[in-house]
């Protein structure tokens, strides 16, 4: 009787201890594939803010053509990209032609940086690229918390095998660079 | 770094709630020394917790009413509402509504937790700060929200006040004789059990603030945790400590807001909500 007792204590205990593991490991995963979805929330309102500054700088710019078809170019770039490793290469292109543009106007078109309607859309653009940075780093920080607890005791054990990792990409100094110049010069 | 530091505070934070509650047993346990009965503080207590339950839950709607808080537009306060909601981003939380105090002395606050947070600012911090500056004070709200501080304070707050009442009903029961075996118990447990009443208030008021201080300091590292930038939020700090007091942040709301101007004696500091500004920044700037 008394083993039979022990016996369906312990079945229960492991049984409540498979569930909350599993459980915690789905909730994490979740919250990772959340924050992942915000990055590509961020990088479409990037695109679809563009077409908007180019039509507010194109009056004044009209000499700086090559730059406003470089920044239209890499904007579609952007748009068209199919997977991460793509959306982050075309992203990192547009920051560049952008910061590029925002330069030019600080330096030579004083009528543009007065703009209102420039101005808006200058700190629209910044809001947007420091999101993007955010939500990096709040998926980067959910993936390390869910790799942790699949490689932690008892996820190790328990659940460690049956869960995909998921790809934690790093971004390469030299953008990182890239995004401090761009939030100073913005 | 900020975890090691947040888990610190974590951890105070649970002590001090530990004490807290021994006060209240303490106060119990003086209670039926000097009334020989539990009932009177206890239900004086309770009654005393609960009333102070209710203020505490509508003070939160209060306080945007006594502030004369209105609606940050995007039209008006485009960056103060694009920083909030990437804070937002960077906490995983739902963007709060973001509202403006009309007060030229620089300070920002936050209540609430979950959907229903509200983060403010009053009009004389805007212009103050820069961009990551703001970001910082921001995320420090932010911080304040995703740790339910309005919660934790609310407690806080709760717990002192029913050891206060508890306390207050102990002199009254002595006074009003409502005990019936006052000779039986010894000498000296009786002056403890006097000892306890007359300080358990007292103790109960300084841990809240420490409790207070305490969560201050989490929040600020939490910050620098969702920024990744000490400097915004240390920087903040600085143009604060020489910004003129607030007019209409007095004590009764200080524990909400983002600093206080209520600490430059060293007694006062023990008494104080929050912790002084030069400890707050040279803990930032170690991180």
């Amino acid at each position: 009787m008394l083993a039979l007792v022990v016996i369906l204590v312990l079945g229960a205990a492991a049984v409540g201890l498979y569930v909350a593991t599993y459980n915690g490991a789905v909730s994490k995963r979740n919250q990772a594939e959340n924050a992942w979805s915000q990055i590509d929330v961020q990088l479409k309102r990037k695109s679809s803010l563009i077409p908007n500054l180019l039509e507010t700088v194109k009056g004044f710019m009209a000499h700086e053509r090559e730059l406003l078809v470089q920044v239209s170019e890499a904007r579609a770039a952007l748009v068209r990209a199919q997977n991460p490793r793509e959306a982050a290469q075309a992203d990192s292109g547009l920051r560049d032609a952008l910061s590029t543009l925002f330069v030019m106007v600080d330096e030579r078109y004083p009528e543009i940086k007065a703009n209102e309607g420039f101005s808006h859309l200058r700190e629209e653009l910044i809001s947007t690229e420091n999101r993007i940075a955010y939500a990096r780093q709040a998926y980067s920080d959910a993936v390390t918390r869910f790799h942790n607890s699949l490689d932690t005791f008892p996820g190790n054990v328990i659940v460690g095998g049956r869960f995909k990792r998921m790809e934690l990409f790093e971004i390469a100094d030299t953008d990182r660079q890239a995004a401090d110049n761009l939030s100073i010069k913005f | 770094m900020f975890w090691e530091r947040a888990e610190a505070n974590r951890r105070k934070t649970r002590w001090l709630f530990a004490s807290l509650f021994g006060l209240v047993l303490l106060v119990g346990w003086a209670a039926k020394i000097l009334l020989g009965s539990w009932w009177a503080p206890v239900v004086v207590g309770l009654a005393g917790g609960l009333l102070s339950l209710v203020a505490a839950r509508f003070s939160e709607w209060l306080t945007l009413f006594v502030l004369k808080t209105r609606e940050a537009t995007r039209d008006e306060q485009q960056v103060l509402i694009n920083t909030v909601e990437e804070m937002a981003i960077a906490a995983q939380l739902p963007v709060p509504k973001c509202v403006v105090v009309d007060d030229p002395a620089p300070n920002a606050f936050a209540v609430g937790s979950g959907k229903k947070a509200v983060i403010g600012v009053t009009t004389g911090l805007l212009p103050l700060l820069d961009r990551n500056e703001l970001q910082g004070v921001i995320a420090h709200e932010m911080a304040h929200i995703g740790n339910e501080d309005t919660r934790v304070m609310t407690t806080a707050f709760v717990m002192t006040a029913a050891i206060t009442y508890a306390a207050d009903a102990l002199y009254a029961g002595r006074l009003f004789g409502l005990s019936k075996r006052r000779n039986q118990e010894e000498v000296w447990k009786k002056a403890v059990a006097v000892g306890i009443a007359v300080l358990a208030p007292l103790a109960a008021r300084l841990i809240t603030m420490a409790v207070s201080r305490e969560r201050e300091y989490l929040a600020d590292a939490e910050a620098v945790r969702l920024t990744r930038n000490p400097a915004g939020l240390a920087g903040a700090l600085r143009k604060l400590a020489e910004a003129p007091p607030a007019a209409r942040t007095h004590a009764a709301t200080a524990h909400l807001f983002f600093h206080s101007h209520f600490q430059d004696e060293k007694l006062a500091k023990l008494f104080s909500t929050h912790p002084p500004l030069a400890e707050r920044i040279s803990r930032i700037e170690a991180m």
